[in-house]
């Protein structure tokens, strides 16, 4: 199979105990080029768990991930399976970038300053050609006459449009959203929901924990459902949430419309 | 006062080594220190590095002083009463400033950390663009509390014969029968020197404050 066919993104049997907790018991689905995913589930059912799996900020304890067809975290060395070393994952996790639901912008760099890290520090690009891009980038997401503030003069929702710049400045090949309106009063969940359906718009993949049941059902090309670390139910937004097959997600949606 | 006025070029020198002793000493605590507390990993290490923190905050000053002027030279190590000083002052600074850095980044919020792992950020280039920067923001109050202290604390070297601001004072107090002004005198000059690392410090964390906003930049 080429890079190009076949799903972008593809979890197999995924699994990750934290502490004492078996939070992942075997997780499998797949991500095409272009389409968006939601990912939901009550809470500690391991959505961000499952997140931070696919960039492998965390290391799964069992299972298989493959990024165009080809399984990373994971190296052959004399025949055997070992794990990868940590400078071997950093070139993987600029392809698939995380946007986090408290932001966490450097307290200590303007708006241009946090977009351009990654690109200037990490990839070594040219400074004048990132910046240019990188105000193209605030740009996007309506904050060029932001640039030069820093993080704690933003409001929340001007915060997590800068982080989704900054994920974007990498050239990602897919984005990462754990929950990123949560923190966000109403009247501010409106200026980043409305980014991210621009990026779907425009083909971006993306993999979104989110409780935004409007974002999961007008935006997301498919929908996970997650229960006890594994996946419930999955399908056609429209038709999982209106015709929720399993009690479990049935329980879900009544807890999420009421 | 006449004898304040006779003194005065020898308080002067003594004044000029008092500055570049508590300069060199805070730069070279300072550094062993931060690269104590970022750079010894593991349990054994760790381990290590208390026990050296616990018995260096431990001792009286006086007491590594006396043990590095008057104990060393009993085993061929004799650093003179300057290198001695240096040498005392250095071990106890690097203690505290070992712990004030470890508190710091024990303060730094892990998911900047994350944030810069998942950006693609390996360990150096972390620690230079996110964790420094960081800690500089979390630790310059206690850094600063200390050294302001430590200025004092050099006042201790003139038991070794380190010829300081104390020294002259005391051997100016043998040949005056004006202890007040001396006295008076002395305590302005290292009153004067820990004022201006305490301003120092209100300068810099005020400005970080207005420009960066709170420590953590406020995440919730
Ligand atoms: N570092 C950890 N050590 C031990 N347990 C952990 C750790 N991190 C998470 N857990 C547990 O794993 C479970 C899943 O956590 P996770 O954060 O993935 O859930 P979630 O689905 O994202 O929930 P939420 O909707 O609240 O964000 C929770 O029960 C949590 O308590
Ligand atoms: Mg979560």
């Amino acid at each position: 199979m080429s890079a190009t066919d076949g799903p972008l993104l593809e979890v197999a049997g995924l699994e990750k105990t934290l502490g004492a907790q078996h939070v992942l018991r075997g997780v499998d689905f797949a991500v095409n080029r272009g389409e968006v995913l939601a990912i939901i589930g009550a809470s500690g059912s391991g959505k961000s768990t499952l997140l931070r799996c696919l960039n492998l900020l965390i290391r799964p304890d069992n299972g298989r991930i493959l990024w165009q067809g080809r399984e990373v975290g994971w190296v052959q060395n004399a025949g055997k399976r070992m794990p990868a070393r940590e400078r071997d994952l950093l070139g993987y996790r600029t392809q698939i970038s995380m946007v986090f639901q408290s932001f966490n912008l450097f307290p200590h760099m303007t708006a241009l300053q946090n977009v351009m890290e990654a690109p200037v520090m990490v990839m070594k690009r040219p400074r004048d050609e990132v910046r240019a891009e990188a105000e193209a980038l605030l740009e996007k997401v309506r904050l060029s006459h932001r640039a030069s503030a820093y993080p704690h003069q933003m409001s929340g929702g001007e915060q997590q449009r800068v982080a989704i710049a900054r994920a974007l400045a990498m050239r990602p090949e897919a984005l990462l959203f754990d929950e990123v309106t949560s923190a966000l009063d109403p009247e501010l969940k409106g200026e980043v929901l409305s980014v991210m359906r621009d990026l779907a718009s425009e083909g971006m993949t993306m993999v979104s924990v989110s409780h935004e049941m409007g974002f999961v059902r007008n935006v997301a090309d498919r929908v996970v459902f997650m229960h006890k670390g594994r996946v419930c139910e999955a399908g056609d937004p429209k038709d999982v949430l209106a015709n929720p097959s399993t009690p479990e997600l049935q329980a879900f949606v009544r807890s999420v419309t009421d | 006062m006449d004898v304040l006025a006779t003194q005065m070029p020898r308080f002067l020198q003594a004044i000029w080594l008092t500055i570049w002793l508590f300069a060199l000493i805070a730069t070279v605590s300072t550094l062993l220190g931060l690269s104590l507390a970022l750079f010894v990993n593991g349990p054994r290490g760790r381990r290590a590095l208390s026990v050296y923190t616990w018995i260096f905050r431990g001792l009286p000053e006086l007491v590594v002083l006396l043990f590095c002027f008057l104990a060393l030279p009993r085993i061929g190590i004799d650093l003179g009463a300057i290198g001695s000083a240096f040498l005392a002052f250095v071990l106890i600074g690097t203690a505290f400033h070992a712990e004030i850095f470890r508190a710091g980044l024990a303060a730094i919020d892990p998911r900047l950390i994350e944030t810069s792992r998942s950006l693609g950020m390996g360990r150096m280039l972390m620690l230079r663009r996110v964790i420094i920067p960081q800690l500089a923001r979390i630790s310059v109050t206690p850094w600063a509390t200390f050294l302001a202290g430590n200025v004092k604390m050099l006042s201790l070297a003139s038991a070794v014969s380190v010829g300081e601001v104390m020294m002259v004072t005391r051997q100016s107090l043998a040949i005056s029968n004006d202890p007040m002004t001396l006295i008076l005198f002395a305590g302005a000059v290292y009153a004067a020197m820990a004022s201006v690392v305490m301003v120092a410090e209100l300068l810099l964390s005020g400005l970080m404050r207005r420009r960066y906003g709170p420590i953590n930049g406020g995440m919730t």
